[in-house]
Order: C-alpha cells, then sequence, then structure tokens
C-alpha cells in the first residue's frame, strides 16, 4: 500500500511536470529530431521498437535521452487479459522503463492476447465489473515490476462489447479511482468512437474522468465504408484540435503527443502540429 | 475464468477467418470449444457479425500497412495489385506471435509470393526476393538468441 501511495505520489510530480508538446517518434524520423531537438518539448516512442538490443537502437535511445524525456508507449502488454499480462514483455518493458527513467509511461485498456494467441491489436474489453477486477489485479502485478507511475489511454473500436455494466466513461473513471492510474487521453479516440456511436464528441467527453488526464494523444484518421477509422494517417484534423481544446480547458493535461503511423510527413510536419499542441497547452491557466 | 472464455472466443474470431465461417454457420458448436458463461454466450451472440469483421478487416489493415512499410520496393513493384495479394495472404494466415511478428509476417507474405505467383515478372521477383533476404534476421540478432546474455 505504501508502495502505490508512492506511485501515486509520483504521478502527481509527473503531472505537475507538465511536459509540453512531442511526437511519437517513428525510426524515420530520429535523426531529424535529435538536429532540431528544440522543436519539440518531450518525445513518446513504442517499447516494442526498442525491445531487440541492436547497437544501432541503443545509440538512437541514448542520443533521445540525451535531449529529450523520453516516454515508453507499450502496445502488447495486454493490461486486460484475463490470464494475466505478457510476462516476457513486462521483463522488457521493465528494463526499458529503468533505462529510460520517465517520470511516467503508458499502455492501453485492452487485451492483446488470449489462449496462446496474439490478436496482434488492441482489443476491446466489455464494460464489466469482472473486466474492471482483472485491470486493477494486472495494474498491481505491472507496479510490482515498474515502479514508475502508469498511465493508461483509451482505445478506438468500432463496437462496444454488448450487455456491459457500464459505458466507456464511467469504467476508465472507476479504473482511475481504484488504481490511481492517470489518463492518456487519446482525443481521436474518444472523438471517432463517440462519431461512429452517433454521439456528440464534445458531449461524450463530459463522461470521462477529466481530472486524471495527465497526457493526450492527437492522431488523424479517415472515413471508411461510413465508418471513422483511427488509422494515424492523416494530419489532426479540425475537430479533433477543437475536442483537444476543450480538454486542456477542463482538465489538468499538462503533455500532448502527436501521432502518425502511415503516410508520414516530413519532419517539420509533425513539428508544426506539436507546436499547435503546444499553444494551445500554453493557454490553460496553470 | 469467464472473462477469459470470452477473450479466448474474440480473439479466435478476430484473427482467424475459418474460426468467423465456422460461427457464421452454427454458433453454438463454435461457443461450446469455449469456457463461456451464460453472460458471455449472451454477449457473443449479441455482437453484430459485421462488427466481428469490421474489426477483423482492421487487423488486416495494420498487418497490410506494416508489411507494406517493411516491403517498399515490393509494394511499388506490385503497385495497386499489393493490397489484393496481401489481403489473401491475411486470409489464410494469422499474425505470428513474437517483437519480431510484422518482420515474420511480411517475410512469409514474401514467400507466398515467391512460391504462389509463378506469373510475377522476372524484375518483381527479384525485388521481392531482395527484400527478404533483407528481413532476415541479422548475425547480430542470432547471436543474441544463441546467447541471451549479450549486452546490450
Amino acid at each position: 500500500m505504501a508502495a502505490e501511495a508512492a506511485v501515486v505520489e509520483a504521478l502527481r510530480d509527473a503531472r505537475a511536470a507538465r511536459l509540453g508538446a512531442g511526437i511519437s517518434l517513428r525510426r524515420a524520423h530520429v535523426a531529424d529530431a535529435v538536429v532540431h531537438c528544440e522543436a519539440l518539448d518531450f518525445v513518446e516512442i513504442v517499447a516494442d521498437h526498442y525491445f531487440i538490443p541492436a547497437p544501432a537502437k541503443n545509440a538512437e535511445l541514448a542520443a533521445l535521452a540525451e535531449r529529450f524525456t523520453v516516454i515508453p508507449h507499450g502496445l502488447d502488454l495486454s493490461l486486460g487479459s484475463a490470464e494475466g499480462p505478457s510476462t516476457p514483455y513486462l521483463r522488457k518493458l521493465a528494463a526499458l522503463v529503468e533505462t529510460l527513467a520517465p517520470p511516467f509511461w503508458s499502455e492501453h485498456v485492452a487485451f492483446t492476447r488470449a489462449g496462446g494467441r496474439a490478436v496482434g491489436h488492441l482489443a476491446p474489453l466489455p464494460f464489466t465489473h469482472e473486466a474492471l477486477d482483472v485491470l486493477v489485479r494486472n495494474i498491481a502485478q505491472v507496479r510490482d515490476a515498474i515502479p514508475v507511475p502508469l498511465i493508461v489511454e483509451n482505445i478506438a473500436c468500432p463496437f462496444d462489447v454488448p450487455q456491459a455494466d457500464m459505458d466507456e466513461p464511467e469504467f476508465l473513471s472507476r479504473l482511475v479511482d481504484r488504481t490511481g492510474c492517470g489518463l492518456l487521453l487519446d482525443v481521436a479516440n474518444l472523438c471517432y468512437n463517440a462519431l461512429n456511436r452517433g454521439r456528440d464528441p464534445f458531449d461524450a467527453l463530459g463522461g470521462y474522468p477529466l481530472h486524471g488526464v495527465v497526457q493526450c494523444h492527437l492522431a488523424g484518421g479517415h472515413r471508411s465504408h461510413g465508418e471513422w477509422i483511427d488509422s494515424h494517417a492523416f494530419p489532426v484534423p479540425e475537430p479533433v484540435w477543437e475536442l483537444f481544446e476543450e480538454v486542456v480547458r477542463r482538465a489538468p493535461v499538462g503533455a500532448a503527443i502527436v501521432e502518425r503511423d502511415e503516410n508520414l510527413p516530413p519532419f517539420r510536419e509533425l513539428a508544426d502540429e506539436a507546436a499547435r499542441a503546444r499553444r494551445i497547452l500554453e493557454r490553460r491557466v496553470p | 475464468m469467464s472473462l477469459h472464455g470470452l477473450q479466448c472466443a474474440l480473439a479466435e474470431l478476430f484473427t482467424t477467418p475459418a474460426a468467423r465461417e465456422r460461427y457464421a454457420r452454427d454458433p453454438e458448436r463454435f461457443m461450446r470449444g469455449f469456457d463461456l458463461s451464460e453472460r458471455d454466450r449472451a454477449q457473443l451472440e449479441a455482437l453484430a457479425a459485421n462488427a466481428i469483421a469490421s474489426y477483423a478487416s482492421t487487423l488486416v489493415r495494420k498487418r497490410r500497412a506494416e508489411a507494406a512499410r517493411l516491403l517498399p520496393e515490393t509494394r511499388a513493384a506490385l503497385g495497386a495489385a499489393f493490397a489484393a495479394a496481401f489481403e489473401r495472404w491475411a486470409q489464410r494466415t494469422n499474425l505470428p506471435d513474437g517483437p519480431r511478428r510484422y518482420a515474420a509476417d511480411a517475410a512469409g507474405f514474401c514467400r507466398h509470393l515467391l512460391a504462389e505467383r509463378q506469373n510475377l515478372p522476372s524484375g518483381v521477383r527479384a525485388v521481392v526476393a531482395a527484400e527478404l533476404r533483407a528481413l532476415q534476421p541479422s548475425r547480430w540478432a542470432a547471436l543474441r538468441a544463441t546467447f541471451p546474455g549479450t549486452a546490450r
């Protein structure tokens, strides 16, 4: 319990640190980020990309860590798995977090494996009391291995598993309350999930545990067969920027990351988006 | 362990076209293969088939995007045919597990192209073969796998 209190305290410090704005760094942009480090306040890396040690990747990490706060972002811990988080993944993640010594790290409210089968992507949890208990238990296990604050991210999913006990905002609120984890609010995911369910994203926002938001993700998706897909393939669209401004008005968010995985533009374009996010964050009265 | 059964069933439905076909044909029989409570069964039954199919196509799209990133020359050489060829590959295979799973998937796709697409122009075959060679784990990685204690 004392250890948990220490983690919660550390999370408060992390929030107070207000990291500013950066990008989720892909290898194609590492050299630019190092050379133009003044363009970003911090960077996020996909933890999985640095699990297989290689001299080039070690040098990359060292160069980044010299210039930035580097936040590891996990994809495949499977935090919501009833069979528990992936132990080999957790071991590698713990080593990476120890190397980078970030103020916090992040993972998703999802499962990515079950019964020995890798889904390969973030699969939705049913918003039930049972799934919540599993998450709370798994987060406690993860904290034993990684004594650095964890912030958890809402995923994009075109549907909810039916017959839930609650909706996603309530599920996340309970999770934040029970674990003391911060929230990595993916504004694009919130926006697309609401649109795909015929809801107004601004109305939906009110139900989320905004007091717990530590960091935001911003990205651009596209529409296919009438459905919004969070493809990270396009610039952040205006509705997501507007929703982010609303989040910043209402939540103690001190950090934002622009994500792009497909149609990678030149580094400068992403840095410009990060600069826009920074301007929005700076408008917030502390 | 009820949630575990539901997650196993969902994982299979999301990743395996044959499982989706089995489920569509006979949901009762499919669900008997998992440790599901009444509620889990109700949750699965209430999940629309097109929601599962839509999520499954998202997974394939992600696999294809990763393959395209890892195989830029193959993608350029195949042009518009790349997407359709990868879809056919993904219909028959699951994403491998492990930290190099997308590289393994892309390598499998290359082997599939070389083995099954005998009519590929020789220039395209050469590009695919070259990218397949480049995807093989490096000697460094092989050394590490042999001697796990090798320093980072």
